[in-house]
């Protein structure tokens, strides 16, 4: 009676390990429609980069950002994603934004709200799997 | 007279300057990685690479770490934070030059293999790289791809999956479409 009672638990045990795992190792993508996010304008966003890019990094890396400005131009990527090029007050970057797909793409020249999460800046600061929160 | 000729000359060497210098640009080219593990094969894409290429035979690429997507999130998670310490080293970048540019015919429509030797910099180390790819003139626009290995030790990435360490080398596939 005590055997049958070692085994059922070590049974359970196992199948929770597992199950816990499994879990873990198939947690979905982070969600950024779920996310708060950091609520600033392009040429804000800009501007951090362009005074001190350690600490926007610091500040916005990673971190779904919620950007608001004129749209510069739109296009569709290599993958079938759209893309949005918000402008900024500066002549050398703007924010570049990679949506998800079917996600509604703003008019060129409209204002626009896009969240997505930062990956940092290259010439422009990017922002992927982005959506348009534009009301 | 002669002045006149002089002229002339100024101005077609100028306008040679310029079509010389043309530049393609990209913000939205695409890089892949792949290598095989014993629990998973690991492969990720990044579709923001930031790449120009001068008809002088410049190249510069730069790409942003957290910008990779991995179908596992777990995975993209592991890559993240114990591999490339993204938060550390956001940014991959190469900047090299074309060494067989007496090859390339940047005005005619054709498949052009090219040659370049630049720095790589993965992982905050910077190392001198030659890789080889193919350059495709179409209708005025430039497409390139290349595919090569790296050694994740020459970048100091250290790490392991669950235990199990991950393949030594990793193949990189760079494919760009430019304006």
């Amino acid at each position: 009676m005590k055997r049958k009672w070692v085994f059922f638990i070590l049974f359970v045990t196992i199948v929770t390990t597992t199950l816990i795992i499994w879990f873990i190792w198939n947690k979905p993508h982070r969600n950024v429609q779920n996310e708060k996010g950091i609520v600033v304008s392009a040429i804000q966003l800009i501007q951090d980069f362009e005074n001190d890019e350690l600490s926007a990094n610091k500040k916005y890396l990673n971190k779904a950002i919620v950007v608001s400005g004129k749209v510069l131009e739109t296009s569709i990527n290599q993958d079938g994603l759209p893309t949005v090029t918000i402008q900024s007050a500066s002549l050398m970057s703007n924010v570049y934004c990679t949506l998800k797909k079917e996600q509604p793409i703003p008019d060129a020249g409209s204002i626009a709200v896009i969240k997505g999460i930062c990956t940092g800046k290259l010439t422009d600061v990017v922002l992927i799997d982005a959506i348009n929160d534009t009301k | 007279m002669k002045k006149a000729g002089y002229i002339f000359l100024l101005c077609t060497t100028l306008i040679a300057t310029v079509q010389a210098q043309k530049v393609f640009q990209t913000k939205a080219g695409k890089i892949k990685f792949f290598s095989t593990a014993p629990l998973e094969n690991i492969a990720a894409v990044n579709n923001q690479v930031d790449s120009k290429i001068a008809t002088n035979g410049q190249m510069v690429f730069m790409v942003a770490i957290r910008g990779f997507r991995f179908e596992n999130a777990t995975m993209q998670e592991h890559f993240n934070e114990n591999y490339m310490e993204s938060d550390k080293y956001p940014k991959a970048s190469y900047m090299g030059n074309i060494i067989n540019l007496s090859d390339i015919n940047f005005l005619k429509d054709g498949i052009y293999n090219a040659t370049t030797i630049g720095d790589l910099e993965i992982h905050g180390v910077k190392r001198k790289v030659t890789t080889a790819g193919i350059i495709e003139i179409k209708s005025g626009k430039l497409y390139i791809k290349s595919i090569f290995k790296i050694k994740l030790a020459d970048y100091n990435i250290k790490g392991a999956w669950i235990g199990e360490k991950i393949a030594k080398e990793i193949e990189i596939t760079i494919d760009c479409k430019y304006d």
